[in-house]
């Protein structure tokens, strides 16, 4: 018998007991949404974070000093100071797989300019940070060699700092003091948002690395160098020119501790990608009981159904249907069920995903396989879990059948 | 057309450790074209008989030709073919399906046929029968819009649609009201009238005085087997 002709059995009998049928499945429904819906979420996030890395610099690797350690007190990572302006004069000739360097020395100041005030980091950097940590001016420009050079005092804000000291005035041309020394800004940065770590990218004020370091501090705490590789695949080569550029100009000896430390984003992405990876792996789990328990709702409710249709089977087998007839008619309903809950489900998954990602700001990345997988997964469940009370159906004895009640 | 023969027909049942049995050497013929009741008080073998007629149950021993085709040998998916094909069943309950149409219910049977029927045969075929027992205007309606009677009649017209050699009614009138039971009766005798075998269980005398044949079960032996010498013809309403 053909199969088309039992896929409309099965619909007409689905779509005679309609209430009966959307109970089913729901338990689908609900399990399928909840897989689409957390893995889309789960895997936007991901996104959103890697995404985030990358947006903190282009190919970035940071230079950070050594910690300390005197007659065996240790400090912490970047409590020495073996980094000096120096440095990056250094890489900026000789490492070849190097684009980009930038010191950068931070300060946490009370910036006043008229009659407001706000506290912010200062940091003290060089011409190529915008293109190391991808910031992007709004207004005005940036400093070059030659204000950095002449230790100039200029500056430029981040958008928060703008706001917080000048409100709805153009900061351009005006004079802000920082630590008694007045500035003149020239710039404003375009808006950059948080960071994967939660920090105000644009409560920030640069200026140039010489003034930094030699106006407003000590003239020795490089906090860190910033570095551009050429390329991602020239990451790994622009570290060893770095490590080995820096050993030569600390004179370090052969089988002496480096005094400075290499991080770059790739570190960064494996250890994000491993919390949300996890993190999704227990969501789609939690999802997959829900599935599960649908699955069992699936057969729970053909089983009632069995029993509650026994007269239904008499009638049919007495007309002629063989039991496979009726095995067949009961496991594809049992199949459309599903398919039927697992598209609403994937329907109603996305939906809530979208929904959510607005309201919670998160990215929502679909990924067609899991739609798939799902898709498989609840034929696998109709199949499986219809297919008892299919076979229960087949084997009833026609004249018991016909006398239930 | 070849009779219906059933010979020395037994067939037990066990209940708990008694054994019961429902038929106990049972030896009928059926012509062609016949009407025959089958009457009897409940536990003497009446239904069983029916239910191996109707190949929804298999005699123990014994043998059973139907068309030539010895019943008792065949397995459980033929036994399906031959309701299919060459039964029709009328039950005292009506048995339609619910939510379901009078057309639908009829093409029940069609579902189920092992051939080629294009739908458009197969909805010509249902009509057809539904027209016979003249409820052609009632086609699009659910059992639960139509009274007792006019579902009977698209039982009927179910039974009616494969073209079978016997029809079998079980009480078909149980639960009827006597003049819905004249309807039915007066439908039967008709169809019976265009050469329909029929074998019609009931335990009302006055129903089987409709018939031209009467057999009286006792404790699964036949007891009696009559002529009906005046048929009563019931007219329709």
């Amino acid at each position: 018998m053909k199969w088309s002709k039992w896929i409309v059995v099965a619909l007409r009998s689905i779509a005679r007991n309609r209430l009966r049928s959307l109970l089913t499945m729901l338990g689908i429904i609900i399990g399928v949404g909840s897989v689409i819906a957390l893995v889309a979420l789960g895997e936007g996030s991901q996104a959103d974070i890697t995404g985030n890395i990358a947006a903190m610099g282009t190919n970035l690797i940071i230079v950070v000093p050594e910690s300390t350690e005197s007659h065996g007190v240790r400090g912490g990572a970047g409590t020495s100071s073996s980094l000096s302006l120096a440095d990056v004069e250094v890489l900026r000739k000789e490492a070849k797989a190097v684009r980009y360097v930038s010191a950068e020395v931070r300060l946490s100041e009370q910036v006043v300019a008229g009659n407001s005030n706000w506290n912010t980091t200062v940091q003290g950097v060089d011409k190529d940070f915008l293109l190391i940590r991808n910031y992007q001016l709004a207004k005005g420009g940036f400093f070059g060699e030659r204000e950095v050079s002449a230790k100039s005092k200029v500056a430029v804000l981040g958008q928060t700092v703008a706001k917080e000291l000048f409100a709805d005035q153009d900061p351009i041309g005006q004079r802000i003091r920082v630590r008694k020394t007045p500035f003149q800004v020239i710039g404003v940065l375009a808006e950059k948002g948080q960071s994967s770590m939660g920090n105000d990218q644009d409560d920030i004020i640069l200026i140039p690395s010489t003034t930094a370091l030699y106006r407003l501090s000590d003239g020795k705490t490089v906090r860190s160098l910033l570095a551009s590789a050429v390329s991602a695949e020239k990451i790994s080569e622009a570290k060893e020119q770095i490590t080995a550029e820096l050993r030569k100009a600390h004179r370090l000896r052969d089988g002496e501790k480096d005094d400075f430390d290499l991080r770059d984003q790739s570190e960064m992405n494996s250890m994000a990608s491993q919390v949300t990876g996890t993190m999704t792996l227990l969501l789609s789990a939690i999802a997959g009981v829900s599935l599960l328990v649908g699955g069992i709702g699936i057969m729970n409710i053909m089983l009632v159904s069995v029993t509650e249709r026994t007269r239904e089977i008499g009638i049919r087998l007495a007309v002629g249907a063989r039991g496979g007839d009726i095995l067949c008619q009961f496991l594809i309903e049992a199949v459309v069920l599903c398919l039927c809950g697992g598209l609403i489900g994937i329907l109603s998954g996305l939906g809530i995903a979208f929904s959510l990602g607005q309201i919670m700001g998160i990215s929502v990345s679909v990924n067609p396989l899991m739609i798939v997988v799902s898709v498989g997964f609840t034929l696998a469940v109709g199949v499986f879990f219809g297919f008892y009370p299919a076979r229960k159906a087949a084997n009833l004895n026609p004249i018991e059948a016909l006398r239930h009640e | 057309m070849q009779p219906i023969q059933l010979k020395n027909i037994c067939k037990t049942f066990r209940l708990g450790d008694t054994k019961v049995k429902a038929l106990d050497g049972v030896c009928l013929d059926i012509e062609p074209g016949d009407f025959m009741a089958v009457i009897g008080a409940s536990g003497s073998g009446k239904s069983t008989l029916m239910n191996v007629i109707g190949c929804l149950d298999q005699a123990d021993s014994g043998s059973y030709l139907l068309e030539g085709r010895p019943v008792c040998e065949l397995q459980k998916h033929q036994l399906a073919d031959i309701r299919n094909q060459r039964i029709g069943f009328v039950f005292q309950g009506f048995n339609l399906l619910p939510r379901t149409t009078a057309l639908e219910n009829v093409m029940l049977p069609l579902l189920y046929y092992r051939g080629e029927l294009p739908a458009a045969e197969q909805r010509q075929r249902a009509t057809k029968a539904l027209q016979q027992v003249g409820l052609a205007d009632r086609m699009h309606h659910e059992p639960n819009q139509l009274s007792g009677g006019q579902q009977q009649r698209v039982a009927i017209a179910r039974a009616l649609v494969n073209d079978p050699a016997i029809i079998l009614a079980d009480e078909p009138t149980g639960n009827l009201d006597s003049r819905t039971t004249l309807d039915v009766l007066a439908l039967f005798q008709e169809l019976n009238d265009q050469g329909i075998t029929i074998v019609l269980v009931t335990h009302e005398t006055d129903v089987a005085e409709h018939t031209r044949r009467v057999i009286e079960m006792q404790d699964g032996k036949i007891q009696r087997d009559f002529k009906v010498a005046n048929r009563r013809l019931a007219l329709k309403y």
